[in-house]
């Protein structure tokens, strides 16, 4: 559950980072700090993704964990210097969900 | 408590709501005074954020720069005049909107060239309006500028062209450039218009050659464009080897006195002046001239034998202050070393000390620099100048000390420190403390509204045998890249120069914020009430902190419901603030940084302030045709 309210969370920040960046009116449109959010939204989705859809050792879960959470960090702060508080908050939001799942113990059954 | 007392003072004289209206504003100051003040009360801080866009335009004549035509510069203020919203355009049009909706009424094509003939972009900064007072075709007119030289009058009603006026319409103006004409006089800022006399100053490019057309303001008949009078500010004998002192800004008028009160620039070239040692006293000041004969009333020089390009830009502010129990009438001219001198307009004699103090000697080739320069300290200056600001810690750090390296390196002994071959701080940079946007004034509480930047440059004087070594090597090869690189020639100079901000290898300023602010005065007492950072830096998308504030292009309009509206940030908002403390209470994003003064007036009942989105590269690459006009939505 916490997963896909993570994969929806990521999902509504990739649409607000391009939202800011496609959108005319936004303060930011088209510039490359807002292309740059994009590209942290959804590289953040994508380790959602990769997370859910792909069977991953140990090692490697932790490591797209632990770079699904810098994503997700780095665009907040991007979207707060930006002004986009929605995407500010929505990408802390992910942040601090996917910071949960990886605090929560494995069921180790899909990896041998 | 003397602030208290004044800002109080603002607030009882604030009238109730819904009387006062602005039945014109018809010059790019809004008004002859140039106060920008607005004589309408239903924008007050309690209302301003309920104000919404009632519609927007888009010119399309816009260029970045990317293909075929140059880049282009739009500070035009609107003018509401006849019923009708005018405007000018980068490619010399223009425009007749109703206030009301936008929609265009009919519009005019100078058919122009389009070639940047003596600025670096398609620059313009809006139209002029003059009516007879009586009625039939083109005695209602508009009057547009142009980079090649010409003055277009088109009837107010229909946008045709008036026959009467020069030739079908049109005055060729570089007619009378007859001295040293290595540039067209551009007509960039639209003319000055007091009675029946349209007051015509030009822009040129001082920083390229020594010997340039000398500076001078022509008076014509708004009907025929006959010449009135032409009169000069340089003397004589010094016109052979120098030129500009010129007026590219907008002026402001007393028809009481029948006086034009005009900001004259700098001589050229713009950092060198051992061609012009004898000084040229009518240069960089702000002079009174006759509207009918032309003579020269009074003439007040704000810096003396000016190698800085700190040119007077802006028109004068006309307000009557309050002084020994009655009013003076006085004028305040903001300055780009971030001076405020504040006199009788009658008389040019100053209403608060000024004290001349000795400033550094220049160590350049044939060059004198003036031993002392006029310095008010009351009121206070809009940026500090008694020194620059400090390296800034960040900017330092991430740079690994490359700004507190460049800040031994360069030189710099105060305020007015002459160029140099090492490399000279120019603190105020060049585009001034105050620029174009001048100082808006409550004539009520005489409280003076003004934004300012804080920019520092590095000015330095190159020596005239290695000039095109270092361009070509700075621009790969590109001599004529030049210009866009920072080099400026100065042909006929022992030196060429680049001009370039005080940045670290990551572009960040190597100064301590803010980089702009928000001030107000008491013209009474000249005490400052308070300054505020103002607006926000901008860059790749990113906004900088809030207590940075931002450098600022465009002036402010008071308002006499107790609100300011500004646009002139970096970070293309437009904005409301509090006239009592700067405070924001009202912003909206806008497609490029407005660098014009905006319209506030009210039509068919309804007030409405309406802005011009143009941007300048001055304070980031972002450019824009945009007209919007905002009104109160239900409460």
């Amino acid at each position: 559950m916490l997963q896909f309210s993570a994969l929806l969370l990521a999902l509504a920040g990739v649409g607000l980072a391009g939202y800011a960046w496609l959108a005319e009116g936004t303060g930011v449109t088209g510039t490359p700090g807002a292309l740059l959010a994009l590209i942290g939204a959804v590289a953040a989705l994508a380790g959602l993704a990769i997370l859910a859809r792909t069977p991953l050792t140990d090692r490697h879960r932790r490591l797209v964990l632990a770079l699904s959470v810098l994503a997700a960090l780095l665009t907040a702060v991007a979207g707060w210097f930006l002004m986009q508080d929605a995407l500010a908050i929505v990408m802390a939001l992910l942040g601090l969900s996917i910071l949960v799942i990886a605090a929560r113990p494995l069921r180790r059954t899909a990896v041998r | 408590m003397t602030r208290h007392l004044s800002l109080l003072s603002t607030a009882l004289l604030c009238p109730g709501p819904a009387q006062a209206e602005q039945a014109r504003w018809d010059t790019f100051n809004g008004t002859l005074s140039a106060s920008k003040f607005a004589d309408v009360s239903s924008f007050t801080p309690d209302t301003v954020p309920r104000l919404e866009r009632a519609w927007e335009v888009r010119t399309g004549d816009v260029s970045d720069g990317s293909g075929e035509l140059p880049e282009t510069v739009w500070s035009a203020t609107p003018i509401y005049a006849n019923g009708t919203l005018y405007l000018g355009t980068p490619f010399y049009r223009i425009l007749a909107l109703d206030p009301a909706t936008g929609a265009e009424r009919w519009s005019y094509d100078s058919q122009s060239t389009l070639e940047t003939l003596t600025q670096p972009a398609l620059k313009n900064r809006g139209v002029a309006y003059w009516e007879s007072g009586a009625t039939g075709p083109c005695e209602k007119r508009v009057y547009l500028g142009t980079m090649d030289a010409a003055l277009h009058a088109v009837d107010a009603d229909t946008g045709t062209p008036c026959a009467e006026f020069g030739e079908n319409g049109v005055l060729n103006v570089n007619q009378w450039n007859e001295t040293n004409a290595v540039f067209p006089f551009s007509l960039l800022q639209p003319p000055t218009i007091v009675g029946d006399t349209i007051l015509i100053g030009w822009s040129g490019m001082d920083w390229e050659y020594t010997v340039e057309p000398p500076g001078n303001l022509m008076a014509v008949d708004a009907r025929t464009g006959n010449l009135l009078w032409d009169t000069g500010f340089i003397p004589a004998e010094l016109i052979p080897r120098t030129g500009t002192a010129n007026i590219w800004s907008s002026m402001s008028a007393d028809p009481d006195l029948g006086l034009v009160y005009v900001p004259v620039s700098s001589p050229s070239p713009n950092y060198w002046g051992g061609n012009r040692l004898e000084g040229i006293p009518l240069a960089t000041s702000t002079t009174a001239v006759d509207i009918a004969t032309g003579e020269v009333v009074w003439s007040f020089q704000h810096i003396r034998h000016d190698i800085w390009d700190y040119d007077t830009p802006s028109a004068p502010t006309l307000v009557d202050i309050r002084r020994d129990g009655g009013t003076v009438p006085a004028l305040v001219q903001t300055t780009k070393q971030g001076l405020i001198f504040v006199l009788d307009r009658r008389t040019g004699e100053p209403l608060f000390p000024i004290e001349e103090r000795p400033v550094p000697p220049s160590d350049a080739e044939g060059e004198r620099a003036a031993e002392t320069q006029p310095f008010a300290a009351v009121p206070p200056p809009t940026v500090p100048v008694e020194e620059m600001p400090d390296v800034w810690g960040l900017s330092d750090t991430l740079s690994l000390g490359e700004c507190s390296k460049d800040r031994e390196t360069h030189r710099y002994e105060g305020l007015f420190t002459p160029p140099s071959v090492e490399g000279t701080f120019l603190w105020p940079g060049t585009a001034g403390a105050n620029n174009w946007g001048g100082a808006a004034v409550d004539p009520r509480s005489g409280i003076l509204y003004v934004n300012s930047s804080r920019v520092v440059q590095v000015l330095r004087l190159i020596p005239r045998e290695d000039y095109e070594r270092e361009v070509h090597d700075a621009t790969n090869g590109s001599i004529e890249g030049g210009n866009e690189a920072g080099f400026h020639a100065q042909e006929g100079s022992p030196y060429g120069i680049e001009l370039y901000e005080w940045t670290n290898s990551l572009g960040l300023p190597c100064w301590e914020p803010p980089f702009g602010t928000f001030s107000a005065y008491d013209l009474a007492s000249g005490e400052r009430l308070y300054e505020v950072p103002f607006g926000l830096t901008q860059r790749w998308g990113f906004y900088g902190m809030r207590g940075w504030g931002s450098p600022t292009l465009g002036g402010p309009v008071v308002t006499a419901g107790g609100v300011v509206f500004i646009g002139a940030s970096m970070d293309s908002r437009v904005r409301a603030l509090d006239a009592a403390t700067g405070q924001e209470v009202w912003s909206d994003i806008v497609a490029a940084p407005s660098v014009s003064i905006p319209a506030v007036f009210t039509h068919e009942g309804v007030d409405y302030v309406v802005f011009t989105a143009g941007g300048n590269s001055i304070l980031k690459p972002q450019v824009a045709d945009q007209v919007v006009a905002y009104r109160l939505g239900s409460p």
